[in-house]
């Protein structure tokens, strides 16, 4: 049963697991903010978006709608990543549809589990069914997130299982074997490999899989150059990365000190990277640029829209860490663009609600589609805007800010 | 002293009246130097900054210059009462009072700094424009002045009063040299602005400008020289994290903290 949304806006509590303490779900208590209620509009269309890719998902969710070609095959990665933010979804609204949806592609995800632990990297189903690093990372958080949901162990076996793969696989030297998706050498974007590990060893206490977690975290700390690029952030060897990918290398780094507590260690080597996002977010209104090069200079005329609320994810971290509301302005600016630009009234089911890769449509990333994950994301940063204006409400309104 | 002026539109009000004070106070007004509005480069920066809405209220400010509102005169209304200016035009007053007033696309092209530059002014007082770069602040070796509507080092940028409410800062005014960063150049004092009750956004800035060009005037009332005004060091001004434009989740919370802080 669906709610008006107006009608259980705020307060609504929900159960809390042991061991974590994830970001965006803390309930909303105030509706006086205007921006929290224009938030929330947001986050149900969105949501109710998010729910449609899984309605078409022949088991999983859909990489994506295309107005030419329409909703394309399931995308086992993404389904993994979306799971998290449908239990939130659930929590938030109070709406247990959003519940049975993970559930459901949590099973599917289960299903397709290949036998050493992996899942294989692409579309649903795959010319190759051999394990992917970067795809079965990310499966994790699925796993995880319904584990702490439901404290049922098949979640934690399979994501167990699925650690263990990679860190079996990492190196020595702290890598994974090249040639995993684009590039010949292994990305730095896999941090957002690491924090799902770690995410893993803290359920699971497998201390192999935090030490290969740190070995790739750490060799990744090498590649920080002086200006708080990391190299290798993109989908290539070269040329310029799109600020989706840079946003990964920041979460994944700023997230995996979260879980070893320690800010210093990954966290903080990433504040030069994020001072350039903040001050390029704000000189653009948000409208920041979809991909820079090593200089940060940027590449093409388009806004990568699931950049944008990565980034202004990424951004809130760091307040947590370091409160200051300039941080949260320019949070709101990356949020609010691709809010203004998100398509509300169109007959077409598959676009209203969805979230493009690029803006313009014809933008360089992913062209004339709209990707679940640019949904996923836009649902993240919009619940975690809304627990941060909501905190600020609060202390605003009764002097303790 | 002889002192050139700036501003970011020919009805600034601002400018007008540290223009027309610091004539009243002694000063030679050498030069005034407006930047056109009719210019796509600053159209184009302005909504990139401050998006539609803001360009909206930007240009509406521009053309028609500060009305009262219902409440009656703004504080920059009361200083034109109490200076018995009878003109929002700085070309107009620049024509009455047979000071040289030029027109410039941007205020660091080469026109501004000629401008500057042949006026032989000791000081140039910063009434608006844009950033100031190197060759224009050259021109008066270093000698330019701003009202900043905040305290430094701790709150640069734009929206400077504004952000003082939010991140809990003082409220003042801060007059201080300008160099080539952002609010990074020489401190010269500070001026509280005070909150009133009843206060919101728009008339919190606008104490803030008019407590701007009463502490900017003030400063210079009695200056000869530029070498008679002491100054002292910004601190930490570089490492600082700069202000921008506050967007609408800040903006609604910045007038609920007002409620609060109004006594």
């Amino acid at each position: 049963m669906r709610l008006c949304y107006s009608s259980r806006l705020f307060g609504v509590r929900h159960r809390r697991s042991p061991h974590y303490t994830d970001h965006g779900d803390e309930a909303v208590s105030n509706p006086q903010l205007p921006s929290i209620e224009r938030y929330q509009h947001h986050l149900d269309i969105t949501g109710r978006w998010c729910q449609r890719s899984a309605e078409k998902g022949k088991g999983g969710s859909c990489a994506h709608f295309s107005p030419l070609l329409g909703w394309s095959n399931p995308y086992p990665e993404t389904t993994g990543y979306l799971i998290p933010t449908l239990v939130k979804l659930a929590n938030h609204f109070g709406d247990e549809s959003y519940r049975k949806t993970a559930n459901e592609l949590g099973q599917w995800l289960l299903d397709i589990q290949n036998e050493d632990g992996s899942w294989h990297g692409g579309l649903h189903p795959a010319k190759n069914p051999n394990g992917s690093v970067f795809n079965t990372g990310q499966i994790l958080k699925g796993m995880a997130a319904l584990y702490r949901d439901s404290e049922d162990q098949r979640w934690l076996e399979a994501a167990s299982r699925g650690a263990q793969w990679l860190a079996d696989d990492v190196s020595e030297s702290g890598l994974w074997p090249a040639g995993d998706y684009q590039a010949s050498v292994t990305p730095s974007y896999y941090t957002h490999v690491a924090w799902p590990m770690l995410e893993i060893w803290q359920l699971n206490q497998e201390g192999s899989i935090r030490k290969a977690a740190e070995r790739y975290l750490d060799k990744m700390l090498t590649r920080i150059t002086d200006n708080g690029v990391v190299s290798h952030w993109g989908f290539k060897d070269d040329g310029p990365a799109f600020t989706h990918t840079i946003a990964y290398t920041i979460r994944g780094f700023q997230e995996s000190s979260r879980l070893i507590n320690d800010y210093d260690r990954y966290a903080a080597p990433m504040e030069p990277a994020l001072e350039v996002i903040y001050r390029k977010s704000e000189l653009s209104n948000g409208r920041l640029a979809g991909s820079f090069d090593e200089k940060w200079h940027a590449t093409g005329d388009f806004v990568c829209l699931t950049g944008n609320a990565q980034l202004a994810i990424c951004l809130l971290l760091m307040e947590e860490q370091k409160p200051d509301l300039r941080l949260v302005n320019a949070a709101t600016k990356l949020v609010d663009f691709v809010a203004k630009v998100q398509r509300q009234s169109t007959p077409i089911s598959g676009v209203n609600g969805a979230v493009a890769g690029s803006y313009p449509l014809w933008g360089k990333y992913m062209i004339a589609r709209y990707p679940n994950w640019a949904a996923k994301y836009f649902c993240d940063s919009l619940l975690m805007m809304q627990t941060r204006l909501a905190k600020e409400q609060n202390e605003q309104a009764t002097g303790t800010a | 002293m002889k002192i050139a002026l700036t501003a970011g539109f020919d009805k600034s009000l601002p400018a007008l009246l540290m223009a027309d004070r610091l004539r009243k106070d002694g000063h030679e007004i050498s030069a005034v130097v407006v930047v056109s509005p009719y210019s796509i480069k600053r159209v184009r920066e302005m909504l990139l900054s401050r998006g539609v809405s803001g360009v909206k209220k930007a240009l509406s400010k521009m053309f028609k210059g500060v009305e009262n509102n219902s409440s009656g005169p703004s504080p920059l209304q009361h200083l034109k009462m109490q200076q018995d200016l009878n003109t929002s035009s700085l070309k107009v007053w620049c024509s009455e009072n047979n000071v040289s007033y030029s027109v410039v696309k941007g205020i660091n092209d080469s026109d501004a700094v000629n401008a500057v530059s042949a006026s032989n002014a000791d000081m140039l007082v910063y009434g608006g424009g844009g950033i100031l770069r190197k060759a224009i602040i050259e021109s008066v070796n270093g000698n330019v002045i701003n009202p900043h509507a905040g305290p430094l080092p701790e709150v640069r940028g734009m929206n400077a009063i504004e952000w003082s409410v939010l991140l809990g800062e003082r409220q003042t005014v801060t007059v201080h040299l300008i160099d080539t960063g952002i609010d990074t150049g020489r401190l010269i004092g500070e001026t509280p602005v005070p909150v009133a009750a009843g206060d919101h956004i728009d008339s919190l800035r606008a104490n803030a400008v008019a407590t701007g060009v009463c502490a900017l005037t003030d400063t210079l009332r009695s200056i000869e020289s530029p070498a008679d005004i002491s100054t002292q060091d910004n601190p930490g001004a570089q490492a600082g994290r700069q202000c921008y434009p506050l967007g609408r989740a800040l903006s609604e919370l910045l007038a609920i903290k007002l409620d609060k802080l109004a006594p």
